[in-house]
């Protein structure tokens, strides 16, 4: 009973959890640009991170360590440096992105101009770290964020060629832009496949002091979580094309045409759940972008870490999370363009991904970390083969689209 | 035992159960005609830059005592006899508030973290 | 006697240098492909400069409209007129001497009817919204009608 309840649970933070503004800005840039042309970009990414975050609960839940702690274990700090500081760099990225994100809803609700927000905003996802027992009050602010829902019905609402948007699911190559399609792709699943999701899951699974008894409870987590929350983006696709693309609006090049997905569906309504949505979703991964900068210097170094203890018992991970949101909040608040971080965040999370992801699936794959519950064929092909693609993808059409300009 | 696979990089707790750093280095003792004998482990900043290198040791070297902390340019040396069990993590029979290792940590909690409101 | 103790090989290095041989193919393949691409075509902008507009254009329509019957915020719908209204002139402003003027007068009367609505909105004047609508809807239909006859390629 207590496992079921654990697993409810955990879908829920898991689809209230998932539509964040990279999920948002690239499902919706894609969907106006080429109709409902690129959802399978979307079930590849849904896809590979419920492989990824499966395999991060049974990985911590069989060996005890959490991934960094394990790379570091098995390959060394020379190995694990690199991923490292990529990673903490990237996601530096991501972090101003979301506070963008936030600072945008923000925006809309009030009429004052984003750039104010931006250090309100990281101030009070600071309180919300320094002062929460976080681990139950994120879990409330994530199940909050299943207000993203609304795509799901305006979608419904707007009544797509559903057999389209089924035969969408396939990979096809595009009859226009093809430079600007392949992109979206790679910044649609730099923005699934965001390693924030896998490294917290196992950090969570350790705290929670997960063992081999959870393993079928995380299957399930894993599997209806990520693929509901997978839907939810889709939905956003599928909504970006019939209100923009149908309407003749191919190209959302300003934050503030984003509302307008909803305001076609429900109007003065779809501003207000509009604005909800991307303000608490944004929040929630603000504050995870944050503690996971945390857990990747903590557990790197081998210092106190963990959600629920007071901050003065991990002066130094409380340190890691304070400095990344002060970095943060500097490109909103100097008047970067939060669309285009955004964006060009999604698209260095893809490149960055196989120096994370090479080494955890070295590590699901050694016996001695992992004895029976190794990695199948299935596992370790589908997750190398969908990295691989959005890193190819990021690498070869990032350099074109900073030439072009965009 | 393999010292690299089995002790190098891992996680130190005290006998607290509180985490420590992790293995940043070993000292051994070599023998003749034998395996070599761990005598300790290093932990600290200095311990990770030389492994990258000595010119990255020299740098972290002369970065350290620029910042008035020359104290931590030496290693911090956990004796072998110390370690009391080795499996996910090594588990040390000292505390860890009575090592240097975490000393800045507990600087940063008496002058910053505690002036703070809600810290606690 | 002692011996320092910290050093790892063999396997793990050869893993990075697989992973730096990847890396670096994949980016002589970008660069191959970025001196490539440096070659395309000025139509191509055209193209982008014309969809832009067409997308601010229509995007202007539906907050307009929204403001007028739905309630939606004046303070959102101004923000954003100014917003796209700024973006465009810039855009203008970069139009390289040879552009065909047929996407350029259309966005030129885009840009400045974006100022009017943001200016009618300020006011409350749902007439001159009215008539900044319509106007729209002429320059879409021009844009339209050009992006008829130059119908993309693969680019």
């Amino acid at each position: 009973m207590k496992k079921l309840l654990e697993i409810s649970l955990g879908v829920v933070t898991s689809i209230g959890g998932f539509l964040e503004m990279g999920e948002m800005s690239t499902a919706a840039q894609a969907g106006a640009a080429f109709n409902v042309q690129l959802v399978w970009a979307v079930v590849l990414g849904t896809i590979c991170v419920a492989f990824l975050v499966e395999m991060a609960g049974r990985f911590s839940a069989v060996s005890g360590h959490t991934i960094i702690d394990g790379i570091r274990d098995r390959f060394g700090i020379k190995v694990l440096a690199w991923p490292l500081v990529t990673t903490v760099l990237v996601s530096l990225l991501v972090l101003s992105a979301e506070i963008g994100g936030v600072s945008i809803a923000l925006e809309f609700a009030t009429g004052i101009t984003y750039r104010w927000w931006a250090v309100p905003v990281a101030v009070a996802s600071w309180l919300f770290l320094w002062r929460g027992t976080f681990g139950m009050l994120e879990k409330g602010v994530t199940s909050l964020g299943l207000i993203t829902l609304c795509f799901v019905v305006a979608a419904f609402r707007l009544q797509p060629d559903w057999a389209q948007v089924a035969a969408s699911a396939i990979p096809s190559k595009p009859h226009t832009q093809a430079a600007t399609y392949w992109f979206m792709a790679a910044s649609i699943l730099g923005a699934s496949l965001s390693p924030t999701l896998f490294l917290f899951y196992s950090s969570g699974a350790i705290e929670d002091r997960w063992d081999r008894s959870y393993i079928g409870a995380n299957r399930a987590i894993a599997a209806l979580g990520m693929t509901f929350g997978g839907v939810i983006s889709a939905a956003v696709l599928v909504v970006a094309a019939q209100s923009m693309h149908a309407h003749g609006i191919e190209s959302i090049e300003d934050f503030h045409q984003l509302p307008l997905l909803l305001i076609d569906t429900f109007g003065m309504w779809g501003f207000a759940l509009f604005a909800a949505s991307l303000a608490i979703a944004s929040f929630g991964a603000a504050v995870e972008v944050a503690l996971l900068q945390g857990y990747l210097f903590a557990q790197s170094f081998g210092w106190n870490w963990g959600q629920d203890c007071p901050p003065r018992a991990n002066p130094g991970f409380s340190l890691a999370y304070t400095c990344a949101l002060v970095i943060g909040a500097i490109p909103i608040a100097a008047g970067a363009d939060p669309l285009k971080l955004t964006i060009l965040s999604m698209a260095l999370t893809a490149v960055n991904l196989p120096l994370m992801v090479v080494p955890f699936i070295v590590l699901m794959n050694d016996e001695h970390y992992m004895g029976e519950h190794r990695n199948g064929p299935v596992s370790n092909a589908a997750v190398l083969g969908i990295t691989g693609l959005a890193f190819v993808l990021g690498v070869v059409t990032l350099p074109l689209q900073i030439i072009g300009g965009t | 035992m393999d010292l690299v696979h089995d002790v190098l990089d891992k996680q130190l707790v005290d006998r607290n159960g509180v985490r420590m750093g992790r293995a940043d280095g070993l000292i051994a003792e070599l023998r003749e005609g034998q395996l070599p004998r761990l005598v300790a482990i290093e932990t600290g900043t200095i311990v990770i830059a030389r492994r990258f290198g000595s010119r990255t040791e020299g740098m972290v070297r002369a970065l350290l005592v620029k910042a008035g902390l020359s104290h931590r340019t030496e290693p911090y040396r956990i004796a072998w006899t110390n370690v009391r069990k080795i499996g996910v993590d090594i588990q040390l029979d000292i505390g860890c508030d009575d090592t240097p290792v975490h000393d800045w940590q507990r600087w940063l909690q008496a002058r910053v973290i505690d002036r703070l409101p809600g810290a606690r | 006697m002692q011996h320092s103790s910290g050093q790892r090989d063999g396997a793990t290095s050869k893993r990075i240098e697989r992973d730096d041989a990847v890396k670096t193919r994949a980016v002589a393949a970008a660069l191959a492909v970025t001196m490539a691409c440096t070659a395309c075509s000025s139509s191509d902008e055209e193209q982008t400069d014309a969809r832009i507009a067409l997308s601010f254009a229509r995007s202007a329509s539906m907050w307009l409209d929204g403001w007028m019957n739905d309630g939606v915020p004046r303070a959102y719908v101004k923000r954003s007129l100014e917003s796209t209204g700024e973006a465009l002139g810039k855009r203008i402003d970069k139009l390289p001497g040879s552009i065909s003027s047929s996407v350029s007068a259309p966005m030129k009367d885009i840009a400045h009817d974006l100022d009017t609505a943001r200016h009618a909105v300020d006011a409350g004047d749902k007439a001159r919204v009215e008539l900044v609508l319509s106007r729209l809807r002429k320059s879409t239909a021009a844009l339209d009608a050009w992006k008829q006859t130059h119908r993309e390629s693969g680019s």
